[in-house]
Formats: C-alpha cells, sequence, structure tokens
C-alpha cells in the first residue's frame, strides 16, 4: 500500500533540500509538517508518527482521503515522479503501530466518546495522549464509522482503518462495539459507572430525502444503505449471503462523494449507471479529478435535471425517474437564477434508483436521553459558543454538530471539543 | 459474550435459540424488538423477544430458517457466540391495568412471539388475557404452551383441520369479540390478514395495534438509521417501534410496500441467477477445457 520506507525517506529528504517551509495555507489540525518530515528524513519514523500524532490520529485516513491541494508539492524525485506530502502522510499512518509505548502516566478520568467514526477516533487519541481512560462506544459492530462504509476499496482500504484503531487500542483505548447509547446504556449510567465526562461524536448518518412522489416505491434505497450493506456486509459477492438486491438500470440521484463511490461500485459490478445532477459539473460537490476518474469508467452523467417524481410498475417496484429540465439564467443584477421548463420534461429508465440528498446529524438515539436538548430540526442543543450541550459534562463534536463539515473539520472539531473537556475536568 | 446457551429443534423448520445478553436482555420491554448477526457479514436479523430470563440474563427468540442466515444461526451449536445482538429498538408499549376489560392478542406463525411478553405482562397486572393463535399445520406450531400459560382463554386453529380445528384466525376472533368485554387487541399476523383484524377490530371501535416486522424483514437489509415511509412521512421502526397504533398507519399502504419489497427482492434474484449462467461462448470454454 502506498510508499515504501526507502522512498519516504528519499522524498522526504528531497522535499526538504528544495523547499524552507510547506507552500499554501497552515494544517488545519496543526500539524508541524517539517518537524515530521525532517524526523523521516533521519529514518526516525517512531518520532515522525509521535510529532504527527499529537495532531493527527488517522494519517492513513487523512493521507488517501481528506483534500489538501497544498501537499500536493511541485517538486520532483529523482524518478520524475511529483513528491506528495499526501502520501508521506499515507505511509506514516500504514505504519502506525511502529511507534514506541508510552511511558505509564499517572492515570487520569474516565471519559466516554459516543462513536467511532473520525471525529471520535481523534477525541479517543487526543483523550489517551493526554492521559485520561478512554473508552468508546460504537453503536455498529464495526469500529470506524463513516471510515468503515463510506469510501470504497480503493479509495481507503479496510486495513488502514484497522490499523489506526489497533494504534489506538496499543495506546489503552477501549472499544466496545454493538452498544447504544439511549437504550442499553443511557447517560447517567454512564457517570454511576464513573465516567467524567461524556463526548458525543455520533456523527451524521442519517440520510435526507429527495421528498418526491414515488420515493416509497422498492427499488429506492439510499447511498447511506448501499455503501453498509456492500461494505460491512460484502453484498453481491460469492462468498457471502447478503444480496445486492441493485438491478441492472441503476440511477443514482445526487452529485456528492457517497454518489460517486456508489456509482464507481457499481459500474465496477457491470451496472448501466446515470448520475443525476442538478446543475453543471461545476455543481457538483467533488473535486475535478472524481468527476474525471468517474467519467473514465462509463459512467454517464445526466445534468442540469431536477428529479420530480418516481415511477413505479403494479407491484410497486421502480421503473424509471421523470425530471425536469433546467437552465440557468443571469438577471439584470447579474445572479444566476435556476429556470425550470415545464415542458420540458423527460423520464430515464431504471430497476434501481439511489438517492444521495445528503445527510442529517445522527440524533435519532438522544432523544431519550433525560435532559438532553435535542431539537425538531435534529440538532442538539449546545451552550453557545462552546462544544458543550445544555447537560454539564457532556459534550459533542464533528459531524453531530456540522452535519455539512468536511472530515477535516470533524477532526479539528474534536480537537476543540477535547480542549473544553480537559478545562472542565480539570476544573 | 453472545453466548448460545441453549437451543431447541421446537416445529418443523422453527428453532428456539437462548442467547446470553447481560446488559440487553434486563432493557427490554414488551413491544422491543433486538437485531442479531450469526456472523461478522451476515445482515442484522430484526426478532421479536418472546422470553427474558433476568438471572441468567439471557433473551429467547424463534425463528424460521429460511434464508441463508437463519439456516447459519440454526446451526449455531451450544456455547457458541453469536456475532453481535443488539438493541433493544423501538418503544415500549403501555402495560396497564385495564379494569373490566380483557386485552385480545391474535397471531400466526411467528407471530406469536411478540405477543407473549404482552400476555404475560397484562396477566401480571391482573388484566383477562384472551390469545387466538393460527398455523399452517400442527407440526408448525410454536409456543402455545406459553400461551396457554399466561392466557386465561386460548383458541388455536390449523389451516389443516388437525384436531378438528380448522380454519384461519378470523372467526376466533369474531367470536371473542362478540362475547367478550374487548378493550385493546393486539396483532401480530401475516401482513394480508392484519387487514381484516383491523376491520373487525374497527366495526367494535376497540383499540388495535399491529407489529409491522415485515416491513423490516422481508428482502430488507435492517440499520437503525434506515427509514421507511408511513403516511407520506419518514418513519424510524429502529427509533419509534414496530407496535403501532393501528389507526395512525395506512395498513393498505403498509401491505403494498411489504409486498412491492419482496417482489423486488424475488426480481433481482432472478436477474442475478440469470447474469451468473455463462453464455454460450462460456459453456463451449467450459464444456472443452473443463
Amino acid at each position: 500500500m502506498g510508499l515504501s520506507r526507502s522512498e519516504a525517506v528519499s522524498n522526504a529528504r528531497i522535499y526538504l533540500e528544495r523547499e524552507r517551509s510547506v507552500k499554501g495555507e497552515a494544517c488545519p489540525l496543526g500539524t508541524d509538517i517539517f518537524a515530521v518530515l525532517r524526523a523521516i528524513a533521519k529514518n526516525d519514523f517512531s518520532s515522525a508518527l509521535e510529532t504527527l500524532f499529537q495532531s493527527n490520529p488517522l494519517p492513513g485516513v487523512t493521507g488517501r482521503i481528506a483534500g489538501e491541494p497544498y501537499l500536493e508539492t511541485q517538486v520532483f524525485n529523482k524518478k520524475g515522479e511529483q513528491i506528495s506530502l499526501r502520501a508521506i502522510e499515507a505511509f506514516l499512518g500504514d505504519n502506525a503501530r511502529v511507534r514506541k509505548p508510552l511511558a505509564p502516566a499517572k492515570p487520569k478520568q474516565k471519559v466516554a466518546v459516543i462513536g467511532s467514526g473520525p471525529a471520535g477516533l481523534t477525541a479517543a487519541s487526543l483523550l489517551s495522549g493526554a492521559g485520561y481512560r478512554v473508552t468508546v462506544l460504537e453503536s455498529s459492530h464495526v469500529i470506524g464509522g463513516t471510515l468503515s462504509y463510506a469510501y470504497p476499496e480503493f479509495r481507503l482500504p479496510a486495513k488502514v482503518v484497522s490499523i489506526s484503531v489497533a494504534a489506538l487500542r496499543d495506546r489503552g483505548v477501549e472499544f466496545v462495539p454493538n452498544i447504544l447509547l439511549g437504550r442499553e446504556v443511557l447517560l447517567q449510567e454512564l457517570f454511576d459507572q464513573g465516567f467524567a465526562a461524556v463526548l458525543l461524536a455520533c456523527g451524521a448518518g442519517v440520510s435526507k430525502v429527495l421528498g418526491i412522489p414515488g420515493e416509497e416505491s422498492a427499488g429506492v434505497i439510499t447511498a447511506e444503505d448501499f455503501l453498509k450493506t456492500r461494505h460491512w456486509m460484502k453484498a453481491g459477492e460469492d462468498a457471502y449471503t447478503t444480496p445486492l438486491n441493485v438491478g441492472q438500470k441503476v440511477l443514482i440521484v445526487g452529485a456528492d462523494d457517497k454518489a460517486f463511490d456508489c456509482a464507481r461500485i457499481l459500474v465496477r459490478l457491470g451496472k448501466e449507471l446515470v448520475i443525476v445532477v442538478q446543475g453543471s459539473e461545476s455543481h457538483m460537490g467533488v473535486d475535478a479529478a472524481t468527476i474525471r476518474e468517474t467519467a473514465e469508467e462509463t459512467v454517464k452523467f445526466r445534468t442540469f435535471a431536477r428529479p420530480k417524481k418516481i415511477l413505479a410498475d403494479h407491484a410497486g417496484c421502480v421503473k424509471g425517474l421523470v425530471c425536469d429540465h433546467l437552465d440557468y439564467r443571469i438577471d439584470a443584477q447579474g445572479r444566476l437564477n435556476m429556470i425550470v421548463d415545464p415542458e420540458v420534461e423527460f423520464t430515464l429508465e431504471a430497476d434501481t434508483v439511489i438517492t444521495s440528498a445528503g445527510s442529517e446529524p445522527n440524533t435519532l438515539f438522544l432523544h431519550n436521553l433525560p435532559g438532553l436538548s435535542v431539537g425538531a430540526d435534529k440538532s442538539l442543543g449546545m451552550k453557545p459558543g462552546t462544544w458543550e450541550t445544555n447537560l454539564s459534562g457532556v459534550f459533542a463534536c464533528g459531524h453531530l454538530v456540522s452535519p455539512g463539515a468536511t472530515l477535516l473539520e470533524a477532526m479539528v472539531s474534536a480537537k476543540r471539543a477535547v480542549a473544553e473537556i480537559e478545562k472542565f475536568l480539570n476544573s | 459474550m453472545f453466548k448460545v446457551i441453549a437451543k431447541h429443534t421446537i416445529s418443523t423448520n422453527f428453532k428456539r435459540i437462548d442467547i446470553k445478553a447481560e446488559n440487553l436482555a434486563v432493557k427490554l420491554k414488551p413491544g422491543q424488538f433486538v437485531t442479531v448477526m450469526p456472523d461478522r457479514f451476515s445482515r442484522r436479523i430484526p426478532f421479536n423477544v418472546f422470553e427474558v430470563d433476568w438471572p441468567r440474563k439471557c433473551l429467547s427468540i424463534v425463528f424460521e430458517e429460511k434464508d441463508a442466515e437463519t439456516v447459519k444461526l440454526g446451526a449455531m451449536k451450544l456455547g457458541e457466540d453469536v456475532f453481535a445482538v443488539s438493541g433493544p429498538y423501538g418503544l415500549p408499549s403501555p402495560i396497564e391495568k385495564i379494569p373490566q376489560g380483557a386485552v385480545v392478542c391474535v397471531g400466526e406463525g411467528l407471530g406469536l412471539s411478540s405477543l407473549v411478553p404482552f400476555c404475560r405482562s397484562f396477566k401480571q397486572v391482573g388484566v383477562k388475557v384472551v390469545g387466538v393463535a393460527g398455523f399452517e399445520t400442527r407440526k408448525t406450531s410454536i409456543l402455545e404452551n406459553q400461551m396457554r400459560l399466561y392466557c386465561n382463554k386460548f383458541y388455536v386453529m390449523y389451516k389443516d383441520g388437525m384436531h378438528e380445528r380448522k380454519g384461519d384466525i378470523l372467526e376466533p376472533l369474531k367470536k371473542v369479540m362478540a362475547e367478550e368485554n374487548v378493550v385493546r387487541v393486539y396483532a401480530d399476523t401475516s401482513i394480508h390478514s392484519l387487514l381484516d383484524v383491523d376491520a373487525i377490530a374497527r366495526e367494535k371501535g376497540v383499540e388495535l395495534f399491529v407489529n409491522l416486522m415485515p416491513l423490516i424483514s422481508d428482502g430488507q437489509v435492517f440499520f437503525e438509521t434506515s427509514h421507511v415511509f408511513m403516511n407520506g412521512q419518514k418513519y424510524y421502526p429502529a427509533v419509534d417501534g414496530i407496535m403501532i397504533k393501528a389507526d395512525k398507519v395506512d395498513l393498505k399502504e403498509v401491505v403494498r410496500a411489504v409486498d412491492s419489497a419482496k417482489e423486488y427482492a424475488e426480481c433481482r434474484k432472478k436477474e442475478n441467477a440469470l447474469l451468473s449462467q455463462p453464455n454460450a461462448f462460456g459453456r463451449f470454454k467450459k464444456f472443452v477445457w473443463g
């Protein structure tokens, strides 16, 4: 997977010789990239990992899927290949268990982290690094949250997530899967068990719907459910029992990362795909490279199409999608207006429709927690300007608080929440 | 962690297993359900739990071996660990003392597993409980002993007419509704029978609760964040439950949704079977080179 040791060392040395600083924005996580590169150049991977882990406990993940353009440098190695700091970051993540074990410190209080996605893992790493005894409770059977299902194997291998989790276990973080906060265990029970603080990092795994007629038809599935079925249950693979339940002609409505990941998985399974987008390619929520790679894999796009209605046959199974044709005009004030042409309506045939309309915070089971304020719009009631909920000692971060955040933004919010937790526990 | 501590074959293709689930078992209430994963890559199968053994902290489920996952579950040995048991999902149903009234629990086949907890709980608070059960044959009947134990009166019907009780659940249900002062009905029957049960309950103006497990189990892969559509709105079975008051839901819509899901799954199965067959050249290649 990725760079070898010698390549990582060589690339780090060449970069340090040519550049005095990393061009572009500083790392949002606060990583001292130069210190990491200097350690790698000296073959001291343990120190490099220690430095990196102070700010980023998931380098194997961020090195593969976080989209910071400045990590692609303009420096070339001896083979003429562009040096990628992201690749070096991924290399460190893949070897995350090389670090020397920490000297045992006087253990501090117990903290529970609810959710094992990127924000939860970041918080668990930072808290355990600060000496707290951390237990991560995860409702599903797989540790990793969205990292375990939202990215196809060719973008984020499952092994990378396992290595990151194993590295955290080496640090003393305890993981408890299959446990549901709000049902099997309540907040007060956690405090009764001796946890001094609880951090909610449940993510935003609740899919939004398109809100069009016919969405209740059989054969309409969300991108979230499709990815979970594919990754967790290996649906469609011969050696496993869960059927894929996707027809030959598939329409994917939406143009975010999940939609594209579904498309690239399905095209490899031989399905005929069309991605339906409301705007043009520039309105898609992914970078140009992803659009290009997806198009190269014979996925078609239907742009300027707004889904209007899902058609079903007599048995109630999907048979097509009716769309309005959209157009964009610039008005006298220079604003871009979307115009629906009611006379130009068209139908796309489909056996299956996968919807990727965005996601909402996963507060479904938090409504039952006595005293915790959860709004009708599924948002948590937070104390203004803080990462603390309305309950003392209960904090929240990541996509649970900001569902539209990027991976890095979720990890940064976890970092900030951890700082507040430390202040709370030390007060 | 989720050890199989008992296992019985209770009738043709139906098995009972008792699984140790320390935290979960003591939190389960009537109306709630759990999911079981036999192994790491199987889907989460939703189950109603018909019995909880508090001292041993184990829950008991009954299932029919009708697909790969349930066969896998049925093949588990004593002492082996089931990969995961999660829950409790859904909302607990209210169990209150109903003065001068009877509660009827009517079910078919596996539906009895959701009704036994209601029969037991209502009997414990002193409410008269009448049970009505229907099975295809005597050999496929399940949980009769539990129903007899917890019901003040119990009617059982077999479609093959064994023991002179030929027929379905509707005749005894009508008889009970006519003779008893029925205040509430809990129904867990086949999805099509629910419409008939609803009509009988409506005629008498009696409150009816229906179990909509087929919405999440037949032809579906269940996740706790999955939704279905009810009355045009998103509904989360894992959160809001599957034992629902019948007047809050359009049962015809539910029946249509369940039938469509089954039809869709069948179509995909046939399509995949057809696509996995080799074409003419593939068959020739296999014939020549093996």
